[in-house]
């Protein structure tokens, strides 16, 4: 009996069974868009770059891949299997991301976002394998790995939980309001309807995270995503510009200082990239992006964000260097 | 440690594989460290008022029983030192606040400090369990136990110590001194406990939980969106304790122990007496036996009973928890509980046994339930009036399609324990005559399916019991 209940949901293996397809949107995209310069990144792009603007004040064709809520696992696939996969690959790929962040090879990579990394994965992907299992063996508890390998059909559970939030909604909604359903329902959580902000529940999980002081850049870059992305970035020709995006200040205040163990961490990284043929762009000391732009956390106020994509290509621009076709 | 972790699996195997490898002289010496690891496992320091309650409790009942002793006086000792643990770790703060903002008021500023301290786990019912046993030596219902191992194990066996269900020295006292064995029939029941216990947790109640937490988290909440979010409460709190009691009694089993059930679907009970005789059954009966007939339970003049209910409800509200919400919980099963005796005089019995009628009863006690989770849940009282005054007739369309896919999501998550109600009212006797059948091919496909569902549907956020802050 036991060997029944327990066995019988190993049996599900196959991989057509447990892993979702992937997914060529952004492929089409960039055959589409042709571009010299791809923005890739989390919601932190998503909040801060208009497309529209983009297009305007840009000279050059560009690509904005933004997926909330993903980290470097993602990236490192979307670069190697979309980006540099492309028969001519942009000059520059910018990727956007906050802090740590670039080290830290489990963040965004649980459950919950099993599906958005296998819709980004070509086969097996051995080497993203390698590195996640490295690193989770640091990280995550025998028992939780050895359950992960045994049930592999744990990784549909997105899809289960989206067919129980679709199955309520179908049942009660007609098709042409169920988007407006949705809308209603985020609208009435969102966080500006919370009671206090200490009391509401962080859905977006992982950010808390970012912020562990022992993280360390040489103890944990070897082991992270960093250098593959950058590896395949260099075979494929294309330059990277890793952009530090500023988080939100304190009200009143414009300028944010990095802790010294921040600080220490963010010269590695810079000397680390320059060495690796990379650029860093650090966008924390700037005045100029104030507390206005945010809105209640990392993300900014979407009135913002054409004024600050202005901002940003001002930045950059120089950076694209002589390499960058004439105006 | 948690039930539903993985942690608490491997630490059940392991312990469940050496207990069998052991004598049974040495079964209870093994298990009574090993709880005590259970229970010290994230705040070692919780063993030290539980492991003082334990020895004044073992002492206090050897006294009880020797010629020269004190009776009334050591019973009177014992009482005082588990109050005075739950009074110190539990109520002090609540006091002390109170206390505070009346003498504040009548400007009168005393600095009084509060202490802080973190509940310990379960103290709630290993002090209830321990004064049980000390009053039921007292009553002689139950001989003092004169191993201090026993009694030990009594009080700290690990799958009740954090949430019960309370037991009784009369029944888990003997089982604990006689030899255990373990059939099949009573493994694979266990088992099955163990994983329906497990889903409802992780599948049901922190799927629930997820929309019930948001929806108390909101400041503008339309009536829709707010009993909602109470359904979604009381589905998750139903679930949630349940699980509990299942995964707890599903564990004791495979030691060779049967606990004591907690509950009885509670959500079909037709009045509030009824509900307390389904709903934590081991706290209720508790309740009745040490409180409400001691003082005098229903006779005596109608002033008499309804000061009795009042203060066995009172005793209740506090129990869970040292907060206003709780007291006015407790009232409000008073007030209710007391309405419905008036009722029945004036409604022939005859009448509430029509089965429409029974079913109105049913769901009325149902809405009323919901009420009272309402009150349980929300320990803001201001927040509590204004959520009492919002009228349907304010909130939009849109809040009532919110809701209803809100609720509908709810339902949707909350049909298995449906489905086990009908089981066991309607359906269990219809097979009975198959039971070995039913345990043969049916339990094992049913656990498969939950175990499936477990691995499949679980919440991405599983929070703690929710009886574990009491």
């Amino acid at each position: 009996m036991v060997l029944f209940i327990f066995g019988v949901p190993a049996l599900f293996r196959h991989q057509s069974l447990v892993r979702t397809p992937f997914d060529e949107t952004p492929v089409k995209l960039l055959n589409q868009l042709k571009p010299d310069c791809v923005l890739l990144g989390d919601s932190m792009l998503g909040s801060r770059i208009d497309a529209e603007t983009l297009k305007q004040v840009s000279d050059i064709p560009c690509a904005i891949l933004a997926y909330p809520g993903t980290a470097t696992a993602q990236w490192f696939l979307l670069l190697k299997n979309a980006i540099a996969a492309r028969p001519h690959p942009p000059r520059w790929t910018i990727v956007f991301f906050r802090d740590r962040q670039l080290t830290m090879p489990t963040h965004r990579t649980g459950n919950r976002y099993r599906n958005g990394l296998e819709m980004c994965m070509r086969d097996d992907e051995p080497q993203f394998n390698s590195i996640l299992h490295r690193a989770e063996d640091d990280s995550t508890r025998w028992t939780e790995r050895a359950a992960s390998a045994l049930y592999l059909i744990q990784r549909k559970r997105k899809d289960w939980q989206e067919n129980m939030l679709s199955g309520a909604l179908k049942t009660v909604t007609r098709r042409a309001e169920r988007n407006d359903v949705r809308a209603a329902a985020a609208r009435i959580f969102s966080s500006k309807n919370g009671r206090a902000d200490q009391n509401i529940l962080d859905a977006r999980d992982g950010e808390e995270s970012l912020n562990i002081v022992g993280h360390e850049f040489r103890a944990n870059v070897e082991k992270s995503f960093l250098p593959p992305i950058l590896e395949i970035a260099r075979a494929s020709h294309t330059r990277l510009i890793f952009f530090r995006v500023k988080r939100r200040p304190d009200p009143g205040t414009s300028a944010i200082v990095d802790r010294p163990d921040l600080q220490k961490y963010q010269e590695e990284l810079r000397a680390y990239l320059e060495g690796h043929e990379a650029l860093l762009v650090d966008e924390t000391a700037d005045p100029k992006v104030t507390f206005d732009y945010y809105s209640s956390d990392d993300h900014l106020r979407y009135e913002m964000m054409a004024p600050y994509t202005k901002q940003f290509w001002k930045e950059v621009k120089p950076l694209l260097g002589s390499a960058a076709p004439a105006e | 440690m948690n039930f539903h972790s993985l942690d608490y699996v491997v630490f059940l195997l392991a312990v469940l594989g050496v207990y069998w490898c052991l004598g049974a002289r040495w079964q209870n010496l093994f298990l009574v460290p090993a709880s005590w690891i259970f229970y010290g496992y994230i705040h070692p320091w919780f063993l030290i008022p539980f492991l003082v309650t334990t020895l004044i409790d073992y002492l206090v009942a050897l006294g009880i029983e020797s010629p020269r002793g004190h009776r009334r006086l050591l019973v009177a000792a014992s009482v005082c030192s588990n109050i005075g643990l739950l009074a110190v770790f539990k109520y002090s703060d609540f006091f002390v606040t109170n206390v505070g903002g009346v003498l504040d008021a009548l400007h009168l500023h005393l600095p009084l400090s509060v202490l802080g301290v973190i509940l310990p786990a379960g103290i709630s019912f290993y002090t209830f369990q321990s004064i049980g046993y000390v009053v039921d030596v007292y009553r002689g219902h139950a001989r003092a136990c004169r191993s201090l191992v026993d009694y030990a194990l009594f009080v700290a066996f690990f799958p009740l110590l954090v949430a019960g269900p309370i037991q009784r020295a009369g029944d888990f006292l003997s089982q604990i001194q006689r030899p255990r064995t373990l059939t099949p029939a009573q493994f694979c029941s266990a088992l099955y406990l163990i994983i329906w216990g497990v889903f409802k947790k992780v599948v049901i109640a922190d799927s629930v939980a997820v929309t019930a937490n948001k929806i108390f988290l909101l400041k503008d909440l339309s009536f829709p969106i707010l009993w909602v979010g109470v359904l979604a409460f009381c589905i998750q709190i139903y679930a949630d304790f349940s699980a509990y009691t299942d995964i707890a009694r599903g564990s004791a089993r495979l030691f060779g122990f049967e606990l004591s059930p907690n509950f009885n679907h509670p959500y079909i009970a037709q009045s509030p007496s009824d509900f307390w005789r389904r709903w934590h059954i081991s706290l209720s009966t508790w309740l009745r036996d040490y409180v409400y007939i001691p003082l005098g339970g229903s006779r005596g003049t109608p002033a008499r009973v309804t000061v009795n209910l009042l203060i066995v409800f009172l005793v209740t509200g506090l129990w869970h928890g040292a907060s206003w919400n709780f007291v006015l919980w407790g009232l409000y099963y008073a007030v209710l509980t007391l309405l419905y005796r008036v009722a029945a005089r004036l409604v022939p019995d005859r009448i509430g046994r029509q089965w429409p009628l029974a079913a109105g009863r049913v769901l009325l006690m149902f809405v009323l339930t919901n009420i009272g989770w309402l009150i349980f849940r929300e320990r803001n009282l201001a927040q509590l009036a204004h959520d009492l005054a919002l009228s349907p007739l304010t909130a939009s369309a849109m809040d009532w399609r919110v809701a209803a896919f809100l609720g509908t999501l709810t339902l949707f998550y909350s049909v298995p324990l449906w489905i086990h109600t009908l089981w066991d009212l309607k359906l269990r006797h219809v097979f009975a005559a198959r039971e070995s059948a039913v345990a043969l091919w049916v339990s094992p496909v049913v656990a498969t399916l939950l175990f499936t569902c477990i691995l499949l549907l679980r919440s991405d956020t599983s929070a703690d019991f929710i009886y574990f802050q009491f």
